[in-house]
Protein backbone atom coordinates (compact mmCIF):
# COMPACT_ATOMS: atom_id res chain seq x y z
CA UNK A 1 0.00 0.00 0.00
CA UNK A 2 1.47 3.34 -1.05
CA UNK A 3 1.30 6.22 1.39
CA UNK A 4 -0.17 8.88 -0.90
CA UNK A 5 0.74 11.66 1.54
CA UNK A 6 4.36 10.65 1.15
CA UNK A 7 3.98 10.84 -2.61
CA UNK A 8 2.41 14.28 -2.37
CA UNK A 9 5.26 15.39 -0.14
CA UNK A 10 7.81 14.01 -2.59
CA UNK A 11 6.16 15.87 -5.46
CA UNK A 12 6.82 19.12 -3.60
CA UNK A 13 10.44 18.86 -4.66
CA UNK A 14 9.34 19.46 -8.26
CA UNK A 15 9.27 23.18 -8.95
CA UNK A 16 8.11 25.11 -11.94
CA UNK A 17 11.59 26.31 -12.94
CA UNK A 18 10.36 29.74 -14.00
CA UNK A 19 8.02 30.55 -11.14
CA UNK A 20 9.85 28.73 -8.37
CA UNK A 21 6.69 27.24 -6.86
CA UNK A 22 6.29 23.49 -6.47
CA UNK A 23 3.71 21.63 -8.53
CA UNK A 24 1.59 20.74 -5.50
CA UNK A 25 1.29 24.32 -4.27
CA UNK A 26 0.64 25.46 -7.83
CA UNK A 27 -2.37 23.15 -7.84
CA UNK A 28 -1.15 21.22 -10.86
CA UNK A 29 -1.69 17.80 -9.27
CA UNK A 30 -5.30 16.75 -9.74
CA UNK A 31 -5.27 13.18 -8.54
CA UNK A 32 -2.91 10.59 -7.13
CA UNK A 33 -4.21 7.05 -6.94
CA UNK A 34 -2.83 3.59 -6.48
CA UNK A 35 -4.26 1.48 -9.30
CA UNK A 36 -2.75 -1.78 -8.08
CA UNK A 37 -0.19 -2.71 -5.46
CA UNK A 38 2.81 -0.44 -6.13
CA UNK A 39 1.34 1.03 -9.35
CA UNK A 40 0.70 4.74 -9.10
CA UNK A 41 -1.31 6.93 -11.44
CA UNK A 42 -1.04 10.72 -11.34
CA UNK A 43 -3.33 13.14 -13.16
CA UNK A 44 -1.87 16.59 -13.46
CA UNK A 45 -2.20 19.72 -15.55
CA UNK A 46 -0.17 22.75 -16.58
CA UNK A 47 -1.03 26.39 -15.98
CA UNK A 48 -1.46 26.78 -19.74
CA UNK A 49 -1.59 24.44 -22.72
CA UNK A 50 1.60 24.63 -24.72
CA UNK A 51 3.65 25.21 -21.58
CA UNK A 52 7.31 24.85 -22.62
CA UNK A 53 8.04 22.97 -19.40
CA UNK A 54 5.31 20.43 -20.15
CA UNK A 55 7.55 17.45 -20.81
CA UNK A 56 10.16 18.24 -18.18
CA UNK A 57 7.60 18.86 -15.41
CA UNK A 58 5.59 15.70 -16.04
CA UNK A 59 8.79 13.65 -16.18
CA UNK A 60 10.05 15.27 -12.99
CA UNK A 61 6.76 14.40 -11.29
CA UNK A 62 7.18 10.77 -12.35
CA UNK A 63 10.72 10.68 -11.00
CA UNK A 64 9.74 12.34 -7.72
CA UNK A 65 6.91 9.84 -7.18
CA UNK A 66 9.29 6.97 -7.79
CA UNK A 67 11.39 8.15 -4.87
CA UNK A 68 8.74 6.84 -2.49
CA UNK A 69 9.91 3.32 -1.55
CA UNK A 70 6.59 1.47 -2.07
CA UNK A 71 6.17 2.83 -5.60
CA UNK A 72 7.12 0.35 -8.32
CA UNK A 73 5.77 2.15 -11.37
CA UNK A 74 4.20 5.50 -12.16
CA UNK A 75 2.10 6.77 -15.03
CA UNK A 76 1.53 10.49 -15.40
CA UNK A 77 -1.30 11.89 -17.47
CA UNK A 78 -1.33 15.57 -18.29
CA UNK A 79 -4.93 16.67 -18.75
CA UNK A 80 -6.59 19.95 -19.66
CA UNK A 81 -10.02 19.18 -18.33
CA UNK A 82 -10.77 20.73 -15.94
CA UNK A 83 -8.52 23.64 -16.89
CA UNK A 84 -6.20 25.02 -14.27
CA UNK A 85 -7.45 28.17 -12.52
CA UNK A 86 -5.71 30.51 -10.05
CA UNK A 87 -8.08 29.29 -7.32
CA UNK A 88 -5.99 26.12 -7.22
CA UNK A 89 -2.97 28.02 -5.88
CA UNK A 90 -2.11 27.32 -2.24
CA UNK A 91 -1.55 30.12 0.24
CA UNK A 92 2.19 29.45 0.06
CA UNK A 93 2.12 29.79 -3.73
CA UNK A 94 0.15 33.03 -3.51
CA UNK A 95 2.69 34.41 -1.08
CA UNK A 96 5.55 33.43 -3.36
CA UNK A 97 3.87 35.13 -6.31
CA UNK A 98 3.37 38.27 -4.25
CA UNK A 99 -0.42 37.78 -3.96
CA UNK A 100 -2.32 37.24 -0.74
CA UNK B 1 -16.26 37.09 -25.27
CA UNK B 2 -13.00 35.17 -25.68
CA UNK B 3 -11.02 34.73 -22.55
CA UNK B 4 -7.82 32.90 -21.91
CA UNK B 5 -9.56 30.32 -19.73
CA UNK B 6 -11.13 28.69 -22.78
CA UNK B 7 -8.74 25.81 -23.14
CA UNK B 8 -8.43 22.65 -25.15
CA UNK B 9 -9.67 19.53 -23.41
CA UNK B 10 -8.98 15.92 -22.79
CA UNK B 11 -5.92 13.81 -22.51
CA UNK B 12 -5.42 13.62 -26.26
CA UNK B 13 -3.30 16.73 -26.10
CA UNK B 14 -1.41 15.54 -23.07
CA UNK B 15 1.29 13.71 -24.90
CA UNK B 16 1.31 16.20 -27.71
CA UNK B 17 3.74 18.71 -26.28
CA UNK B 18 6.16 16.04 -25.14
CA UNK B 19 8.68 15.14 -27.79
CA UNK B 20 7.62 17.87 -30.20
CA UNK B 21 10.35 20.34 -29.32
CA UNK B 22 13.25 20.31 -31.75
CA UNK B 23 16.57 19.06 -30.46
CA UNK B 24 18.38 21.58 -28.29
CA UNK B 25 21.05 22.39 -30.86
CA UNK B 26 18.64 23.74 -33.51
CA UNK B 27 17.30 26.75 -31.61
CA UNK B 28 20.49 27.18 -29.58
CA UNK B 29 22.80 27.44 -32.61
CA UNK B 30 20.61 30.15 -34.11
CA UNK B 31 20.45 32.01 -30.82
CA UNK B 32 24.21 31.79 -30.31
CA UNK B 33 24.77 33.16 -33.79
CA UNK B 34 22.32 35.94 -32.93
CA UNK B 35 24.16 36.73 -29.69
CA UNK B 36 27.49 36.74 -31.50
CA UNK B 37 25.87 39.05 -34.06
CA UNK B 38 24.78 41.42 -31.29
CA UNK B 39 28.33 41.46 -29.91
CA UNK B 40 29.87 42.28 -33.31
CA UNK B 41 27.13 44.84 -33.94
CA UNK B 42 27.93 46.52 -30.62
CA UNK B 43 31.64 46.72 -31.52
CA UNK B 44 30.88 48.00 -35.03
CA UNK B 45 28.39 50.55 -33.71
CA UNK B 46 31.04 51.88 -31.39
CA UNK B 47 33.63 51.96 -34.17
CA UNK B 48 31.25 53.68 -36.55
CA UNK B 49 29.68 56.16 -34.16
CA UNK B 50 31.82 58.98 -35.59
CA UNK B 51 30.78 58.19 -39.18
CA UNK B 52 27.15 57.82 -38.18
CA UNK B 53 27.28 61.24 -36.58
CA UNK B 54 28.31 62.57 -39.97
CA UNK B 55 25.19 61.07 -41.53
CA UNK B 56 26.71 58.12 -43.35
CA UNK B 57 24.00 55.63 -42.43
CA UNK B 58 23.39 54.86 -46.11
CA UNK B 59 27.06 54.34 -46.99
CA UNK B 60 28.49 50.80 -47.28
CA UNK B 61 29.54 50.63 -43.65
CA UNK B 62 26.14 51.93 -42.50
CA UNK B 63 24.31 49.37 -44.64
CA UNK B 64 26.58 46.61 -43.31
CA UNK B 65 25.98 47.79 -39.74
CA UNK B 66 22.20 47.77 -40.21
CA UNK B 67 22.25 44.24 -41.62
CA UNK B 68 24.58 43.09 -38.88
CA UNK B 69 21.71 44.00 -36.58
CA UNK B 70 18.81 42.76 -38.70
CA UNK B 71 20.21 39.64 -40.38
CA UNK B 72 23.18 38.79 -38.18
CA UNK B 73 21.52 39.36 -34.81
CA UNK B 74 17.75 39.79 -34.81
CA UNK B 75 16.74 37.36 -37.54
CA UNK B 76 19.20 34.72 -36.42
CA UNK B 77 18.05 34.87 -32.80
CA UNK B 78 14.42 35.04 -33.86
CA UNK B 79 14.73 31.99 -36.10
CA UNK B 80 15.98 29.98 -33.12
CA UNK B 81 13.21 31.28 -30.91
CA UNK B 82 10.57 30.47 -33.55
CA UNK B 83 11.83 26.90 -33.93
CA UNK B 84 11.54 26.47 -30.17
CA UNK B 85 8.32 28.38 -29.54
CA UNK B 86 6.31 27.12 -32.51
CA UNK B 87 6.54 23.56 -31.31
CA UNK B 88 5.21 24.39 -27.85
CA UNK B 89 2.77 27.13 -28.82
CA UNK B 90 1.14 25.25 -31.68
CA UNK B 91 1.91 21.67 -30.57
CA UNK B 92 3.67 20.87 -33.84
CA UNK B 93 7.06 19.41 -34.70
CA UNK B 94 9.47 21.42 -36.82
CA UNK B 95 9.58 19.50 -40.05
CA UNK B 96 11.84 18.68 -41.65
CA UNK B 97 14.25 19.38 -38.78
CA UNK B 98 17.23 18.03 -40.70
CA UNK B 99 16.69 20.62 -43.42
CA UNK B 100 16.41 23.31 -40.75
CA UNK B 101 19.77 22.21 -39.31
CA UNK B 102 21.48 22.30 -42.70
CA UNK B 103 19.86 25.61 -43.49
CA UNK B 104 21.48 27.14 -40.42
CA UNK B 105 24.99 26.63 -41.83
CA UNK B 106 24.04 27.99 -45.23
CA UNK B 107 22.42 30.96 -43.50
CA UNK B 108 25.51 31.63 -41.38
CA UNK B 109 27.79 31.59 -44.46
CA UNK B 110 25.37 33.67 -46.56
CA UNK B 111 24.87 36.34 -43.93
CA UNK B 112 28.57 36.53 -43.06
CA UNK B 113 29.47 36.87 -46.73
CA UNK B 114 26.72 39.36 -47.44
CA UNK B 115 27.63 41.66 -44.56
CA UNK B 116 31.32 41.55 -45.49
CA UNK B 117 30.38 42.31 -49.12
CA UNK B 118 28.21 45.21 -47.97
CA UNK B 119 31.00 46.66 -45.86
CA UNK B 120 33.40 46.63 -48.81
CA UNK B 121 30.67 47.11 -51.45
CA UNK B 122 32.02 44.11 -53.36
CA UNK B 123 29.38 43.75 -56.05
CA UNK B 124 29.93 40.09 -57.04
CA UNK B 125 29.78 39.22 -53.33
CA UNK B 126 26.56 41.19 -52.93
CA UNK B 127 24.93 39.23 -55.76
CA UNK B 128 26.34 35.84 -54.72
CA UNK B 129 25.75 36.05 -50.97
CA UNK B 130 22.58 38.11 -51.42
CA UNK B 131 21.12 35.35 -53.59
CA UNK B 132 22.22 32.72 -51.08
CA UNK B 133 20.74 34.72 -48.19
CA UNK B 134 17.47 35.13 -50.10
CA UNK B 135 17.28 31.37 -50.68
CA UNK B 136 18.18 30.41 -47.12
CA UNK B 137 15.78 32.89 -45.51
CA UNK B 138 13.11 31.69 -47.93
CA UNK B 139 13.89 28.11 -46.92
CA UNK B 140 13.49 29.02 -43.24
CA UNK B 141 10.13 30.67 -43.93
CA UNK B 142 9.10 27.60 -45.93
CA UNK B 143 10.06 25.22 -43.12
CA UNK B 144 8.08 27.20 -40.55
CA UNK B 145 5.09 27.63 -42.85
CA UNK B 146 5.04 23.91 -43.67
CA UNK B 147 5.31 23.09 -39.95
CA UNK B 148 2.50 25.48 -39.09
CA UNK B 149 0.17 23.67 -41.47
CA UNK B 150 0.00 20.87 -38.92
CA UNK B 151 -1.33 23.15 -36.18
CA UNK B 152 -4.80 22.18 -35.03
CA UNK B 153 -5.55 25.38 -33.16
CA UNK B 154 -5.54 28.31 -35.54
CA UNK B 155 -6.12 31.28 -33.31
CA UNK B 156 -5.01 34.91 -33.71
CA UNK B 157 -1.47 34.06 -32.59
CA UNK B 158 -1.28 31.49 -35.38
CA UNK B 159 -2.45 34.05 -37.94
CA UNK B 160 0.15 36.57 -36.77
CA UNK B 161 3.01 34.06 -36.97
CA UNK B 162 1.82 32.64 -40.29
CA UNK B 163 1.47 36.13 -41.78
CA UNK B 164 4.92 37.12 -40.55
CA UNK B 165 6.42 34.18 -42.38
CA UNK B 166 4.56 35.19 -45.50
CA UNK B 167 6.14 38.63 -45.37
CA UNK B 168 9.69 37.41 -44.76
CA UNK B 169 10.33 35.89 -48.22
CA UNK B 170 8.79 38.99 -49.79
CA UNK B 171 11.14 41.20 -47.76
CA UNK B 172 14.24 39.29 -48.86
CA UNK B 173 12.97 39.17 -52.44
CA UNK B 174 12.71 42.97 -52.36
CA UNK B 175 16.26 43.09 -50.97
CA UNK B 176 17.49 40.84 -53.77
CA UNK B 177 15.85 43.10 -56.35
CA UNK B 178 17.67 46.02 -54.72
CA UNK B 179 20.97 44.18 -55.12
CA UNK B 180 20.41 43.35 -58.79
CA UNK B 181 18.72 46.67 -59.62
CA UNK B 182 21.93 48.29 -60.95
CA UNK B 183 22.16 45.53 -63.60
CA UNK B 184 18.50 45.59 -64.65
CA UNK B 185 17.51 48.66 -66.70
CA UNK B 186 13.84 48.74 -65.66
CA UNK B 187 14.73 48.46 -61.97
CA UNK B 188 17.41 51.13 -61.89
CA UNK B 189 15.03 53.98 -61.16
CA UNK B 190 13.06 52.12 -58.54
CA UNK B 191 15.63 51.77 -55.80
CA UNK B 192 13.88 54.21 -53.45
CA UNK B 193 10.58 52.34 -53.77
CA UNK B 194 12.31 48.98 -53.42
CA UNK B 195 14.19 50.17 -50.34
CA UNK B 196 10.98 51.32 -48.64
CA UNK B 197 9.28 48.06 -49.63
CA UNK B 198 12.15 46.02 -48.22
CA UNK B 199 12.26 47.92 -44.93
CA UNK B 200 8.49 47.89 -44.43
CA UNK B 201 8.11 44.19 -45.30
CA UNK B 202 10.99 43.18 -43.03
CA UNK B 203 10.48 45.47 -40.05
CA UNK B 204 6.73 46.01 -40.29
CA UNK B 205 5.62 42.78 -41.91
CA UNK B 206 7.89 40.12 -40.49
CA UNK B 207 9.33 41.29 -37.18
CA UNK B 208 6.33 43.29 -36.02
CA UNK B 209 3.74 40.60 -36.70
CA UNK B 210 5.98 37.89 -35.26
CA UNK B 211 6.64 39.81 -32.05
CA UNK B 212 3.01 40.79 -31.64
CA UNK B 213 1.88 37.20 -32.22
CA UNK B 214 4.30 35.53 -29.85
CA UNK B 215 3.71 38.20 -27.20
CA UNK B 216 0.29 36.62 -26.74
CA UNK B 217 2.07 33.46 -25.66
CA UNK B 218 5.20 34.72 -23.95
CA UNK B 219 3.81 37.52 -21.84
CA UNK B 220 1.10 35.44 -20.11
CA UNK B 221 3.58 32.60 -19.67
CA UNK B 222 6.19 34.67 -17.88
CA UNK B 223 3.72 36.68 -15.81
CA UNK B 224 1.36 33.77 -15.14
CA UNK B 225 -1.58 35.77 -16.40
CA UNK B 226 -4.97 34.22 -16.43
CA UNK B 227 -8.44 35.19 -17.60
CA UNK B 228 -7.45 38.09 -19.85
CA UNK B 229 -9.47 39.18 -22.86
CA UNK B 230 -8.45 37.73 -26.21
CA UNK B 231 -11.04 39.65 -28.12
CA UNK B 232 -9.97 42.00 -30.93
CA UNK B 233 -6.56 40.56 -31.73
CA UNK B 234 -7.58 40.02 -35.33
CA UNK B 235 -8.28 43.74 -35.55
CA UNK B 236 -4.65 44.37 -34.62
CA UNK B 237 -3.58 41.95 -37.32
CA UNK B 238 -5.84 43.57 -39.91
CA UNK B 239 -4.56 47.03 -39.04
CA UNK B 240 -0.96 45.84 -39.24
CA UNK B 241 -1.56 44.30 -42.67
CA UNK B 242 -3.22 47.53 -43.81
CA UNK B 243 -0.27 49.55 -42.50
CA UNK B 244 2.24 47.47 -44.44
CA UNK B 245 0.41 47.65 -47.76
CA UNK B 246 -0.64 51.30 -47.46
CA UNK B 247 2.92 52.45 -46.80
CA UNK B 248 4.23 50.32 -49.67
CA UNK B 249 1.39 51.43 -51.96
CA UNK B 250 2.05 55.05 -51.03
CA UNK B 251 5.75 54.66 -51.79
CA UNK B 252 5.11 53.21 -55.25
CA UNK B 253 2.31 55.68 -55.95
CA UNK B 254 4.42 58.58 -54.65
CA UNK B 255 1.65 59.59 -52.28
CA UNK B 256 2.63 60.82 -48.85
CA UNK B 257 -1.09 60.80 -48.03
CA UNK B 258 -1.41 57.06 -48.54
CA UNK B 259 1.82 56.47 -46.65
CA UNK B 260 0.45 58.64 -43.85
CA UNK B 261 -2.71 56.52 -43.78
CA UNK B 262 -0.45 53.47 -43.46
CA UNK B 263 1.36 55.06 -40.54
CA UNK B 264 -2.04 55.79 -38.99
CA UNK B 265 -3.02 52.13 -39.34
CA UNK B 266 0.29 51.15 -37.72
CA UNK B 267 -0.40 53.58 -34.89
CA UNK B 268 -3.84 52.04 -34.34
CA UNK B 269 -2.37 48.51 -34.49
CA UNK B 270 0.20 49.38 -31.81
CA UNK B 271 -2.43 51.09 -29.65
CA UNK B 272 -4.61 47.99 -29.81
CA UNK B 273 -1.63 45.75 -29.18
CA UNK B 274 -0.69 47.79 -26.12
CA UNK B 275 -4.27 47.44 -24.90
CA UNK B 276 -3.97 43.66 -25.18
CA UNK B 277 -0.59 43.63 -23.44
CA UNK B 278 -2.06 45.80 -20.69
CA UNK B 279 -4.95 43.38 -20.35
CA UNK B 280 -2.53 40.46 -19.97
CA UNK B 281 -0.49 42.34 -17.36
CA UNK B 282 -3.62 43.39 -15.48
CA UNK B 283 -4.58 39.77 -14.93
CA UNK B 284 -1.11 38.51 -14.01
CA UNK B 285 -0.66 36.38 -10.94
CA UNK B 286 3.02 37.24 -10.51
CA UNK B 287 2.84 40.58 -8.82
CA UNK B 288 6.40 41.66 -9.54
CA UNK B 289 7.09 42.55 -13.13
CA UNK B 290 10.64 41.50 -13.92
CA UNK B 291 12.83 43.97 -15.87
CA UNK B 292 13.07 41.76 -19.02
CA UNK B 293 9.29 41.46 -19.17
CA UNK B 294 8.87 45.16 -18.46
CA UNK B 295 11.23 45.86 -21.38
CA UNK B 296 9.54 43.42 -23.75
CA UNK B 297 6.11 44.86 -23.01
CA UNK B 298 7.30 48.47 -22.92
CA UNK B 299 9.00 48.11 -26.30
CA UNK B 300 5.56 48.21 -27.91
CA UNK B 301 5.46 51.81 -26.71
CA UNK B 302 8.49 52.50 -28.91
CA UNK B 303 6.64 50.97 -31.85
CA UNK B 304 3.66 53.19 -31.13
CA UNK B 305 5.90 56.25 -30.85
CA UNK B 306 7.70 55.38 -34.08
CA UNK B 307 4.45 54.95 -36.00
CA UNK B 308 3.12 58.19 -34.52
CA UNK B 309 6.21 60.16 -35.50
CA UNK B 310 6.03 58.87 -39.07
CA UNK B 311 2.37 59.85 -39.26
CA UNK B 312 3.04 63.33 -37.92
CA UNK B 313 5.87 63.82 -40.43
CA UNK B 314 3.87 62.57 -43.39
CA UNK B 315 0.84 64.59 -42.31
CA UNK B 316 3.06 67.64 -42.58
CA UNK B 317 3.82 66.72 -46.20
CA UNK B 318 7.44 65.73 -45.63
CA UNK B 319 9.48 62.80 -44.52
CA UNK B 320 12.85 63.93 -43.28
CA UNK B 321 14.86 62.22 -40.57
CA UNK B 322 13.54 58.83 -41.64
CA UNK B 323 16.85 57.12 -40.95
CA UNK B 324 16.55 58.12 -37.30
CA UNK B 325 13.00 56.80 -37.22
CA UNK B 326 14.00 53.48 -38.78
CA UNK B 327 16.82 53.21 -36.24
CA UNK B 328 14.39 54.01 -33.43
CA UNK B 329 11.90 51.40 -34.66
CA UNK B 330 14.52 48.69 -35.19
CA UNK B 331 16.27 49.28 -31.90
CA UNK B 332 13.39 50.44 -29.73
CA UNK B 333 10.63 48.08 -30.78
CA UNK B 334 12.28 45.05 -32.31
CA UNK B 335 15.68 44.83 -30.60
CA UNK B 336 14.41 45.85 -27.17
CA UNK B 337 11.67 43.20 -27.31
CA UNK B 338 14.11 40.53 -28.45
CA UNK B 339 16.54 41.48 -25.67
CA UNK B 340 13.80 41.31 -23.05
CA UNK B 341 12.57 37.89 -24.10
CA UNK B 342 16.12 36.63 -24.68
CA UNK B 343 16.76 37.06 -20.95
CA UNK B 344 13.96 34.55 -20.38
CA UNK B 345 14.25 32.18 -23.36
CA UNK B 346 18.00 31.48 -23.32
CA UNK B 347 18.13 30.54 -19.59
CA UNK B 348 15.03 28.39 -20.06
CA UNK B 349 16.67 26.43 -22.87
CA UNK B 350 19.86 26.00 -20.85
CA UNK B 351 17.89 24.90 -17.78
CA UNK B 352 15.98 22.35 -19.83
CA UNK B 353 19.19 20.94 -21.31
CA UNK B 354 21.24 20.83 -18.12
CA UNK B 355 18.83 20.34 -15.26
CA UNK B 356 15.41 19.08 -16.39
CA UNK B 357 16.50 15.43 -16.41
CA UNK B 358 17.63 15.73 -12.80
CA UNK B 359 14.48 17.49 -11.59
CA UNK B 360 12.41 15.22 -9.39
CA UNK B 361 15.47 13.18 -8.41
CA UNK B 362 17.40 15.89 -6.65
CA UNK B 363 17.24 19.60 -5.91
CA UNK B 364 18.06 21.53 -9.07
CA UNK B 365 18.54 25.26 -9.63
CA UNK B 366 15.67 27.38 -10.84
CA UNK B 367 15.91 29.44 -14.00
CA UNK B 368 16.29 32.54 -11.86
CA UNK B 369 19.41 30.98 -10.34
CA UNK B 370 21.09 30.90 -13.76
CA UNK B 371 20.63 34.63 -14.14
CA UNK B 372 18.67 36.79 -11.74
CA UNK B 373 16.12 38.89 -13.68
CA UNK B 374 17.29 41.99 -11.80
CA UNK B 375 20.71 41.69 -13.44
CA UNK B 376 19.04 42.79 -16.66
CA UNK B 377 17.78 46.04 -15.14
CA UNK B 378 20.86 48.29 -15.63
CA UNK B 379 21.53 46.82 -19.07
CA UNK B 380 18.03 47.45 -20.32
CA UNK B 381 17.90 50.89 -18.72
CA UNK B 382 21.17 51.87 -20.42
CA UNK B 383 19.88 50.55 -23.73
CA UNK B 384 16.65 52.54 -23.42
CA UNK B 385 18.54 55.73 -22.61
CA UNK B 386 21.00 55.10 -25.46
CA UNK B 387 18.13 54.48 -27.86
CA UNK B 388 16.49 57.83 -27.21
CA UNK B 389 19.76 59.78 -27.36
CA UNK B 390 21.01 57.96 -30.47
CA UNK B 391 17.74 58.29 -32.41
CA UNK B 392 17.48 61.99 -31.62
CA UNK B 393 21.11 62.43 -32.63
CA UNK B 394 20.62 60.66 -35.96
CA UNK B 395 17.33 62.44 -36.73
CA UNK B 396 18.70 65.87 -35.88
CA UNK B 397 22.24 65.20 -37.16
CA UNK B 398 23.60 66.13 -33.73
CA UNK B 399 27.09 64.72 -33.52
CA UNK B 400 27.55 64.60 -29.74
CA UNK B 401 24.19 62.96 -29.13
CA UNK B 402 24.72 60.38 -31.86
CA UNK B 403 28.10 59.38 -30.47
CA UNK B 404 26.92 59.39 -26.85
CA UNK B 405 23.83 57.35 -27.74
CA UNK B 406 25.88 54.88 -29.77
CA UNK B 407 28.31 54.39 -26.88
CA UNK B 408 25.45 53.72 -24.48
CA UNK B 409 23.73 51.32 -26.89
CA UNK B 410 26.95 49.46 -27.63
CA UNK B 411 27.83 49.17 -23.94
CA UNK B 412 24.38 47.86 -23.07
CA UNK B 413 24.48 45.32 -25.89
CA UNK B 414 27.96 44.19 -24.87
CA UNK B 415 26.78 43.69 -21.28
CA UNK B 416 23.71 41.83 -22.57
CA UNK B 417 25.92 39.46 -24.58
CA UNK B 418 28.35 38.92 -21.69
CA UNK B 419 25.47 38.06 -19.36
CA UNK B 420 23.82 35.61 -21.74
CA UNK B 421 27.10 34.02 -22.84
CA UNK B 422 27.72 33.55 -19.12
CA UNK B 423 24.44 31.65 -18.80
CA UNK B 424 25.20 29.59 -21.90
CA UNK B 425 28.75 28.80 -20.70
CA UNK B 426 30.74 28.63 -23.91
CA UNK B 427 33.01 25.96 -22.42
CA UNK B 428 30.12 23.47 -22.25
CA UNK B 429 27.71 24.44 -24.97
CA UNK B 430 29.66 23.17 -27.99
CA UNK B 431 29.84 19.64 -26.65
CA UNK B 432 26.19 19.69 -25.60
CA UNK B 433 25.09 20.72 -29.09
CA UNK B 434 27.28 18.11 -30.77
CA UNK B 435 25.77 15.41 -28.54
CA UNK B 436 22.30 16.51 -29.66
CA UNK B 437 23.15 16.53 -33.36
Amino acid sequence: MIDLDKVRESLKMVHDPEIGVNVVDLGLIYEIEELQEGRLHIRMTMTTPGCPAHASLSEAVRRAAQRVPEVRSVTVDVVWDPPWTPERLSEAARARLGRR
Amino acid sequence: MDRSTVLGGGTAASGAAAGLSPSFSLPMRHMLLGLAGFAVFAADLLAQSLHLAEGSLLGPSGVALTHLLTLGSLLSFTMGAVYQLSSVAFLIPIAPERTARLNFWVYAVAVGGLIASMATWWKPGLVLFGTLATLTVGAYAGIVTASLKRARTRDAMYRFVRSAHGYLPLAVAAAWLLIVAPYVPWLRDMTRELLITHIVLAAGGFFTLLIMGFSFKLLPMFTLSHGFLNHGRDWTLGLAHAAVWLVIGGAWGHSLWIMGAGAGAALAAFALHLFHLGEILRTRLRKELEPPIRAAAGAAGAGLTGAGLVMVQLGGGRFSGWAGLVAFYLLGWITFTVMGYAYKIVPFLIWTRRYSKRAGKETVPLIGDLIAPDQARPVLAAFAAGLVIFSLGIAGAWRGMTIGGAVLLASALAAFCIQLFGVVDLGKIGKEMRVDD
